[in-house]
């Protein structure tokens, strides 16, 4: 089993490795120190998930806490047939694309005049240079994107995850993860030849 | 340079600091357990209850529908 180096030690908990933390966490009655341990190793990437999915420092940190409360209600359901990080990884995907969701009926049901608008990295970056214009480019393109396209892009790209543990997080293959962005590089270049008509290294 | 690739360029901001995002998480978690375990209990009172007084309102039942009400019997005494 995998010890996380960057685990702290509540309660003499931070040698144990995820796996056997998650099943402490599982006994107990309520948000113990298994829990809270479990907490403080995951709480960095967990943030940036969210970050990158939820656009916006504040729906972020939102999202992250749900992420938890969540995992507190599902930490007995990790089988094991990934590595823990993995699975947390698709309860952190799983939460972001419910709550995106969610704030996107909010917002057809009241409207353009609404007073909450979805933030996105491409709304909160400066423009000035050509990478930070490339940049937000390519967020607005990933907006028109299907939510679970738009997540699977960003943890590929954004986050480097190979297609085995992409395949874990979206419950799917690999191959069908490969088969995916390479249809929504296609889809992309065909919207922003701009941005995708240079010949492309075909990492995805 | 592949469009995708600046993806990973950009930079996430630094992670909420361990105290306020765990009372947060906390502020999150505890009214929905009160509300979790307050739902089990009343399923589980209301489950007690009716096994503790099916009797009690079979008996009531029985009396509406008839106009007797069971005798009580003492102990080892026989049925007439």
């Amino acid at each position: 089993m995998r010890v996380n180096p960057e685990t702290s030690d509540i309660a003499g908990l931070g040698g144990l490795a995820d796996e056997q933390l998650a099943a402490q966490a599982a006994r107990e009655g309520s948000d113990g120190a298994a829990f809270t341990a479990l907490m403080d190793r995951y709480r960095e990437k967990v943030w940036r998930v969210c970050w990158r999915l939820m656009g916006g420092q504040h729906d972020a940190e939102d999202a992250a806490q749900e992420v938890f409360v969540r995992l507190f209600f599902e930490r007995g359901k990790f089988a094991g047939r990934s590595t823990y990080s993995t699975w947390l990884h698709g309860v952190a995907i799983r939460t972001c694309l419910m709550l995106r969701r969610s704030r996107s009926r909010r917002q057809r049901r009241e409207g353009p005049g609404g007073d909450e608008q979805i933030a996105t990295h491409a709304d909160t970056q400066a423009s000035g240079s050509n990478a930070v214009d490339a940049s937000h480019d390519i967020h607005k393109l990933l907006e028109g994107l299907d939510e679970e396209d738009r997540a699977l892009v960003l943890m590929r790209f954004g986050e480097s995850h190979d297609y085995e543990q992409l395949a874990e997080m979206f419950g799917t293959t690999a191959g069908a993860c490969r088969m995916r962005i390479s249809r929504i590089r296609e889809k992309l270049s065909a919207k922003a030849g701009r941005l995708f008509g240079e010949p492309v290294d075909k990492k995805g | 340079m592949d469009p995708f690739e600046q993806l990973a360029e950009i930079e996430v901001p630094p992670v909420p600091a361990a105290r306020t995002f765990t009372a947060g998480v906390r502020r999150k978690l505890h009214p929905r357990l009160l509300a979790l375990h307050l739902i089990e209990f009343a399923f589980g009172a209301t489950g007690w209850a009716l096994v503790h007084m099916a009797s009690a309102l079979a008996a009531a039942v029985r009396y509406t529908v008839t106009g007797s009400w069971p005798e009580r019997r003492k102990t080892g005494e026989k049925r007439r």
